[in-house]
C-alpha cells in the first residue's frame, strides 16, 4: 500500500492527507517577539550602599562678587551704593539668622565756624548700616552735638573720622564732596 | 606671530582685573608676625577687609572677635584651629566659608 502510494505521488513536498498527523506543520507564529525576549533581565551591578552625606551648602563666591562691585573715580569700592543697589546684603553676625539693629535715620550738620562752605552732613543712616552706636559712641564721638571737636588735621592723622576713613573706608561717592556737600555744587 | 600672541595673552592674564584676588586694596591688613614665632618660610597672612565686607557688616567681627585697632589681637594657627579668631568662621564646618585647612594656606598666606 505504501509502495503504491509512493509510486503514485512520488516524493512531493506535500504529504498525503492520510499521513498528515505525522507531518503536521507547526502553527504559524503570530509574532517574533517571543524569540527576542531575553530569558532573564540583563545583569545590573548592585547599587553601592547608601552613604550618609552631610548637607553641603554652596557658598557664594565672595571674592568674585567683590570684584564686580562699583568703584568711584579713585578706584575705591562704593559700599553705600552696593548696599543701596542690593548688590550685597551684608549680615550683622556670622550666624545664619543674624539680625542687627535697624539703621538710624538722622543727618547731623557739622558747620565749621565761619566756614559754612565746608559744612559736613554726617549721615547716621549710612554709618549705622554697617556699624552699631557703640562703634563710635562715646569712645570716638560724644553724643552731644558740637561737643567733640573735629578737624581735618585730626582726620588726616588717623584720629576722629580718620580712624576708619582713609584706612578701611573711602569717602563716598568720592573725595571732599562726599562729606563736604557744598564743595560738590 | 604665535609667540607675540602668547605673550600678549600671558600679559593680559597678569594684569586682568581679578587676576590677583587680593590685590592691595584699602582696608587690607597685612598681619605682622612676631620675630621668632611661627614658620618664617610661610608669608604672613593678609586680611582682605573688602572681601569680608561683601558678606558681613563691621559689627559681625568688631568688637566681639577683633577690636578695631589693627595689630592688637594675637592670632595664631592654634587659635584658629580651636575655633577662635579667624577660626570662628574659617573652620571645618564649612557652613560660613572655606576651612583653614592645608589646601587653603595660600588664600591667606600670600
Amino acid at each position: 500500500m505504501l509502495a503504491v502510494e509512493v509510486a503514485l505521488t512520488g516524493c512531493g513536498t506535500r504529504p498525503p492527507a492520510w499521513i498528515s498527523p505525522v507531518f503536521e506543520e507547526p502553527p504559524a507564529r503570530t509574532s517574533d517577539a517571543g524569540n527576542k525576549r531575553p530569558r532573564r533581565p540583563p545583569y545590573r551591578p548592585p547599587a553601592p550602599p547608601s552613604e550618609v552625606v552631610s548637607e553641603v551648602v554652596a557658598l557664594p563666591d565672595w571674592s568674585g562678587i567683590y570684584r564686580t562691585l562699583p568703584r568711584n573715580e579713585d578706584g575705591q569700592v562704593q559700599w553705600v551704593k552696593a548696599v543701596a543697589d542690593k548688590l550685597i546684603e551684608p549680615k550683622a553676625g556670622i550666624e545664619a539668622d543674624a539680625k542687627g539693629d535697624e539703621p538710624t535715620d538722622l543727618d547731623v550738620e557739622l558747620v565749621p565756624k565761619g566756614q559754612p562752605e565746608f559744612k559736613v552732613v554726617f549721615s547716621h543712616k549710612v554709618h549705622t548700616t554697617w556699624m552699631a552706636c557703640d562703634s563710635c559712641h562715646t569712645g570716638l564721638f560724644e553724643m552731644e552735638h558740637g561737643k567733640t571737636v573735629i578737624t581735618m588735621d585730626k582726620i588726616n592723622a588717623g584720629a576722629s573720622c580718620g580712624v576708619c576713613h582713609g584706612k578701611v573706608a573711602a569717602p563716598e561717592p568720592a573725595a571732599c564732596p562726599a562729606c563736604h556737600k557744598e564743595m560738590g555744587k | 606671530m604665535i609667540r607675540a600672541a602668547l605673550l600678549a595673552f600671558v600679559v593680559a592674564l597678569a594684569v586682568a582685573p581679578g587676576a590677583a584676588v587680593h590685590a592691595v586694596e584699602m582696608g587690607d591688613v597685612k598681619l605682622a608676625r612676631k620675630a621668632g614665632v611661627g614658620d618664617a618660610s610661610i608669608p604672613p597672612a593678609t586680611f582682605p577687609h573688602g572681601v569680608h565686607r561683601v558678606a558681613f557688616k563691621c559689627t559681625a567681627c568688631h568688637n566681639s572677635l577683633f577690636p578695631m585697632t589693627a595689630g592688637v589681637t594675637p592670632i595664631s594657627m592654634e587659635m584658629i584651629q580651636d575655633g577662635k579668631a579667624c577660626g570662628a568662621c574659617h573652620n571645618d564646618s564649612g557652613k560660613v566659608t572655606f576651612p583653614s585647612s592645608v589646601a587653603n594656606c595660600a588664600r591667606c598666606h600670600q
